[in-house]
C-alpha cells in the first residue's frame, strides 16, 4: 500500500506522527530524573511516579472523580435506558421531539452548562459540590447512553419480544430475559464510553469545585498552571496507562469497533 | 409498563440538570437581585475587548478547523481505501488519543513549543531563527494544540463518510469512462463531503468552546471566550456579566453551525 | 364441528381506512387454514389479531369458545412462527425451545423431556447445545416451529415463516411443516402469499384481498372453480376474459393452443376459437408461451396460450407445424372443458381489455 500511494503514505505517516508523539512526550517526561520540563528528559528515573502517587491533590480528586464517574454513569444508564426503549419499541407521539430533547446536551458548549449549574446550585441553592458535579455528569452522559444504546436496539429484531410475549413472558420478564441480553453488548459499550468521557472531563467540571471537591483533570490543570515539575506528566501518563487498560478490556469483552467506531458523532 | 413511565426519569433528568439551570441562567442568574442580563449583553457585544476575544476565538477555531480538514481528509481516504489490517490499525491509532484527557493531550506541547523546546531547537537547527524563540502562549500554539485536539474526530467524520460511499458506483463510474481523478472528483468528494461538513463542523464547534488548550497554550494574554467566561465566573460578582458571557458562548456555536450547515447543504444540493 | 379460532366480524382500521373489513373467520379443530393473498391484502393484520398483538377496531375474536378480544397475547395460548423466526440469540436451541414451558412453570425433568420430543419431531435433535447463530436458515425454521409446538398450543400460527428461504428449501420445509402439523394434530393458521405453498399444504384456503374474504374453500375447489377475475389471476389464470352469451371467463394458458391461422384445419377439440396476431413469444423450456391479440366481440383481448409446432409440442395431426413470430396471424384455441366460469363477476355488456 505504501508504494501505491506514496505521497498520502507520507502525510498519514506526518498525521500520526503529529497525534501521537506528543503522547510519548508525556511519557518521556514523566520519567524525567530532574526538576525541569524538558524533552528528552534529563535522565530516567520514576521518582515523580511516587511523587504523583503522593501528591493528595491527585489522589484525592482521584477518588472524587471515580465516585462521580461512577453515580453519573448509573444514573445515565438508569434513566437512559428506559427512555431509549420507550422511544424505539413503543413509538410515541413526538418522538423525533424526545430524541433531540436527550441529546441535546451535545449541543450546548460544556463549560456554559458547567456555569449554568454553577449559579444555580453552588451559588444559589447551596449545594454540595459533589452532588453538582453528579447532576452535571449524568446529563452530560445521557446522550451518549441514548444514542449507543439506542444504536444496539435498533439492530435487534423487534420480533423478538413479540415472541417472548407469546410464549407467555410478561412485561419484566421479556426487559430482563430478552431485551437485555440482546443489548447488553450496547450498555457496556455506553457504560465504558460514559465512564471515560466523565473521568476526562475538563470544562463542566471546572466551576463545580470547592475546596475539598474537585476532579481529578481540574487538578491536575491547577498543577499545570503553577507548577512547572514533570509531575504532571507521571500522572498523565498513569492515566494513559489506565485508559489502555480499559480499552483493551473493551476488546475482549465487547470488541473495539462496537464501543469506539459509534463514539463519533 | 406505560410508555410514559419510562421517558418520565429521563426527562425530569434533563429539566432539572439542563433546562431549569439554563433558563436561570439567563433570566436570573444566581438569585442576582437586579439581573440585567440583557443590558450586560448588549454592553458585552460593543465591548471592543469583548470582540477582540470572540474574534481570536473564531479566528483560532477557524484554523484549526481549516488544518483538521486539510490534513484529515486525505488520511482518511487513504484509510478507506487501505486493505483490511492496515485499516483497523490506523483507525485505532488515529482514535487513541480521543480516549485521553484533554490535560494530558496538550501538556506536550507545553514542553515542545517552550523557550528551550523541541520546536525552537529544531528551528534554530533549520537555520530560521537565531535565537531560542517561545512560540508557547501564542495564536501559534493555540491552533497547533486545538488541531492535534480534533484531527481525529475529522478522520473519523471523514472516514465513515468516505467509507460509506457505495464502491460499485465508483465501477459504474469507471465503466462509462472516467479516469481516477475525474472518479474521485465527480463520484467520490462530493458524496463524502456532507459527512465531512458535519465532522468539520463538529470540530470548529468544539474548538470554539475549548478551554483547557487555550488555557494551557495561550495564556493570560491570549484569552479566547472559554477562558475569559471561566476567569469572570471565579472573579466577578455580575452574574449577570457572567451570564451575558455565557450567552455570547452559546449563540456563537448555534449561529455558526447553522450558517455552515446550511452552506453545506445547498452546496450539496447544487 | 367445534371450532377453535373464530372471528366475527373483525375491522381494522389503522387511521387511512379499513385494512381489515367486517371479516368474519372460523378455524376448525385440527385444520391448516392458509390465508393467501398479495401484499397488503390484510393477511398478516389478521394472524397479529388472532394472536393478540392488535386489538380489532371493530368485531371479536373468540378462541376455543371463549372471548378473547381483548386478552393479551401471553395469556393466549398461541404459538407463532415469525417470518424472521425471532429466536433468542443468547440463548441455547434447547433454551429457546424451552422459553414457553418455562414460563408456564413445567419442572425441569418434564422440560427436558418435552424439548427433547420437540427437536426430534422437526428433525433436529443433535443439536439443542447450538445458538441460533450457528444455525442455516431452514434450521433455524425448524427450531421456531419447535418451540411454538411444545407448549401444546390452542392455535399455531405461522406468518409467513418460509418467505426467508431459497425455493428449493422453501419447497422441503413445507412438506416438514405439513408433516409435523399432521403429527400433532394442532389446529394451524398459515398466512402466505404464495399459492403453490397454500395449495400444497392447507386442508382449507381463505383468499383476501383488500381486506375482505374474496373467495374460501378447499384448494380442489378454489383451483378448479375460482368466482372472481380476482382469485382467478391470484391463482395462475391468465387469461380472463368475456365470453359472448357466457358472460366472464377463466382459462389457463396450459389450455389454450395457440396455432398458425392460415388455411389451417378447422379445430378438433370445441368450437371456441379466435383468430389474431402474435404480440410476443416466451420460451419457458418445456414449451413456448404465445400472447396472441384476438379481436372478440367487444374490443381486443390478449390471450395467453401454449404454441403448438414448435419446440417439439406437435399438434394434433403430429406434424410439426410453420413456426410463429410477433406479427404473424394466430388461432387461439380454447380447451372446451377447461373453461371456468367466474360466477363472482359481473356480466358487463362492454368487454374490457385484459391487461397484458
Amino acid at each position: 500500500m505504501i508504494r501505491r500511494r506514496p505521497v498520502l503514505s507520507l502525510l498519514t505517516l506526518v498525521t500520526l506522527a503529529f497525534l501521537l508523539f506528543p503522547i510519548l512526550v508525556v511519557v518521556g517526561v514523566a520519567l524525567s530524573r530532574g526538576d525541569v520540563l524538558r524533552f528528552p528528559p534529563d535522565g530516567v528515573s520514576l521518582r515523580w511516579f511516587g511523587e504523583a502517587l503522593r501528591y493528595q491533590p491527585f489522589t484525592d480528586s482521584l477518588g472524587t472523580s471515580a465516585i462521580v464517574a461512577g453515580a453519573a454513569t448509573v444514573i445515565a444508564l438508569a434513566v437512559g435506558v428506559p427512555a431509549t426503549y420507550a422511544l424505539h419499541r413503543r413509538s410515541p407521539r413526538g418522538r423525533r421531539f424526545l430524541l433531540t430533547v436527550f441529546l441535546s446536551p451535545l449541543i450546548v458548549p460544556e463549560l456554559v452548562l458547567g456555569f449554568a449549574l454553577f449559579q444555580l446550585f453552588l451559588v444559589r441553592a447551596g449545594f454540595d459540590a459533589l452532588a453538582a458535579l453528579i447532576i452535571g455528569h449524568s446529563v452530560l452522559l445521557l446522550p451518549y447512553a441514548v444514542r449507543v444504546t439506542g444504536a444496539s436496539l435498533e439492530r435487534a429484531d423487534p420480533a423478538l419480544e413479540a415472541a417472548a410475549a407469546g410464549l407467555g413472558a410478561g412485561p419484566l420478564r421479556t426487559f430482563f430475559g430478552v431485551t437485555l441480553p440482546v443489548i447488553a453488548p450496547g450498555v457496556l459499550s455506553a457504560t465504558i464510553l460514559s465512564l471515560l468521557t466523565s473521568f476526562n472531563n475538563v470544562p463542566m467540571s471546572l466551576l463545580l469545585t470547592s475546596r475539598t471537591v474537585q476532579t481529578l483533570p481540574v487538578a491536575m490543570l491547577e498543577y499545570v498552571q503553577t507548577s512547572f515539575t514533570p509531575m504532571i506528566a507521571a500522572v498523565s501518563t498513569l492515566l494513559l496507562l489506565l485508559t489502555v487498560a480499559v480499552a483493551v478490556l473493551a476488546e475482549r469483552l465487547v470488541g473495539f469497533q462496537q464501543v469506539f467506531g459509534r463514539s463519533a458523532p | 409498563m406505560a410508555t410514559a413511565a419510562l421517558l418520565l426519569p429521563a426527562l425530569a433528568l434533563v429539566l432539572v440538570g439542563f433546562a431549569y439551570p439554563y433558563l436561570t441562567m439567563l433570566v436570573a442568574p444566581a438569585a442576582d437581585p437586579h439581573p440585567d442580563v440583557v443590558g450586560k449583553l448588549l454592553s458585552a457585544v460593543t465591548d471592543p475587548y469583548v470582540v477582540d476575544i470572540v474574534a481570536r476565538t473564531v479566528r483560532v477555531a477557524g484554523l484549526a478547523t481549516v488544518l483538521s480538514v486539510a490534513l484529515g481528509f486525505p488520511v482518511a481516504w487513504l484509510i478507506s481505501r487501505a486493505p483490511g489490517g492496515w485499516r483497523g490499525a490506523l483507525l485505532l491509532a488515529v482514535t487513541f488519543p480521543l480516549l485521553l484527557s484533554t490535560v494530558v493531550r496538550s501538556f506536550a506541547w507545553i514542553v515542545l513549543l517552550g523557550r528551550d523546546g523541541l520546536v525552537s531547537a529544531a528551528l534554530q537547527a533549520v537555520g530560521l531563527t537565531d535565537t531560542p524563540t517561545q512560540l508557547l502562549y501564542t495564536e501559534f500554539a493555540m491552533v497547533v494544540g486545538l488541531t492535534q485536539l480534533f484531527l481525529p474526530l475529522l478522520v473519523l467524520t471523514a472516514y465513515s463518510s468516505l467509507a460509506g460511499v457505495d464502491p460499485t458506483l465508483e465501477d459504474a463510474a469507471r465503466g462509462m469512462g472516467a479516469g481516477g481523478a475525474a472518479v474521485f472528483a465527480r463520484v467520490v468528494l462530493p458524496l463524502a463531503l456532507p459527512g465531512t461538513a458535519v465532522g468539520a463542523i463538529l470540530v470548529f464547534a468544539g474548538a470554539v468552546t475549548a478551554y483547557t488548550t487555550p488555557s494551557l497554550l495561550g495564556g493570560t494574554r491570549n484569552r479566547t471566550l472559554a477562558t475569559l467566561l471561566y476567569q469572570e465566573a471565579n472573579t466577578s460578582l455580575d452574574w449577570s456579566a457572567v451570564s451575558a458571557l455565557a450567552i455570547i458562548m452559546t449563540l456563537l456555536v448555534l449561529v455558526v453551525t447553522t450558517v455552515m450547515s446550511r452552506i453545506s447543504t445547498i452546496g450539496s444540493r447544487a | 364441528m367445534t371450532n377453535v379460532v373464530e372471528l366475527r366480524g373483525v375491522s381494522q382500521d389503522f387511521g387511512a381506512g379499513p385494512v381489515v373489513a367486517d371479516l368474519d373467520l372460523a378455524v376448525g379443530a385440527g385444520e391448516l387454514l392458509a390465508l393467501l393473498g398479495p401484499s397488503g391484502c390484510g393477511k398478516s393484520t389478521t394472524l397479529r389479531m388472532i394472536a393478540g398483538y392488535l386489538r380489532p377496531t371493530e368485531g371479536r375474536v373468540f378462541i376455543r369458545g371463549r372471548d378473547a378480544t381483548t386478552v393479551a397475547p401471553r395469556r393466549r395460548n398461541i404459538g407463532m412462527v415469525f417470518q424472521s423466526y425471532a429466536l433468542f440469540p443468547h440463548l441455547s436451541v434447547a433454551e429457546n425451545v424451552a422459553f414457553g414451558l418455562r414460563m408456564r412453570k413445567i419442572g425441569k425433568p418434564e422440560r427436558t423431556r418435552r424439548v427433547g420430543e420437540a427437536l426430534e419431531l422437526v428433525g433436529l435433535g443433535e443439536l439443542g447445545d447450538r445458538r441460533p447463530g450457528q444455525l442455516s436458515g431452514g434450521q433455524q425454521q425448524r427450531v421456531a416451529l419447535a418451540r411454538a409446538v411444545v407448549i401444546e398450543p390452542d392455535v399455531l400460527l405461522l406468518d409467513e415463516p418460509l418467505s426467508n428461504l431459497d425455493a428449493r428449501l422453501r419447497v422441503q420445509l413445507r412438506g416438514e411443516l405439513a408433516r409435523v402439523q399432521r403429527e400433532t394434530g394442532l389446529t394451524a393458521v398459515l398466512v402466505t402469499h404464495d399459492q403453490e405453498e397454500a395449495l400444497a399444504v392447507s386442508d382449507r384456503i381463505v383468499v383476501l384481498h383488500e381486506g375482505r374474504i374474496a373467495q374460501q374453500g378447499t384448494p380442489a375447489e378454489l383451483f378448479e372453480h375460482p368466482r372472481s377475475r380476482f382469485v382467478a389471476q391470484f391463482l395462475g389464470y391468465e387469461n380472463v376474459l368475456e365470453l359472448p352469451g357466457r358472460g366472464p371467463v377463466a382459462i389457463r394458458p396450459e389450455h389454450v393452443r395457440v396455432e398458425p391461422a392460415d388455411g389451417a384445419a378447422a379445430p378438433v377439440l370445441g368450437p371456441v376459437s379466435f383468430d389474431g396476431f402474435v404480440r410476443e413469444l416466451t420460451y419457458r423450456g418445456t414449451h413456448t408461451t404465445a400472447t396472441v391479440t384476438v379481436a372478440l366481440p367487444g374490443g381486443p383481448v390478449s390471450l395467453q396460450g401454449v404454441m403448438s409446432g414448435v419446440s417439439g409440442v406437435s399438434g394434433a395431426d403430429g406434424a410439426a407445424g410453420p413456426t410463429l413470430g410477433p406479427g404473424h396471424a394466430a388461432r387461439v384455441v380454447l380447451s372446451e372443458p377447461a373453461i371456468v366460469s367466474l360466477l363472482d363477476e359481473p356480466r358487463r355488456p362492454v368487454l374490457e381489455e385484459n391487461p397484458v
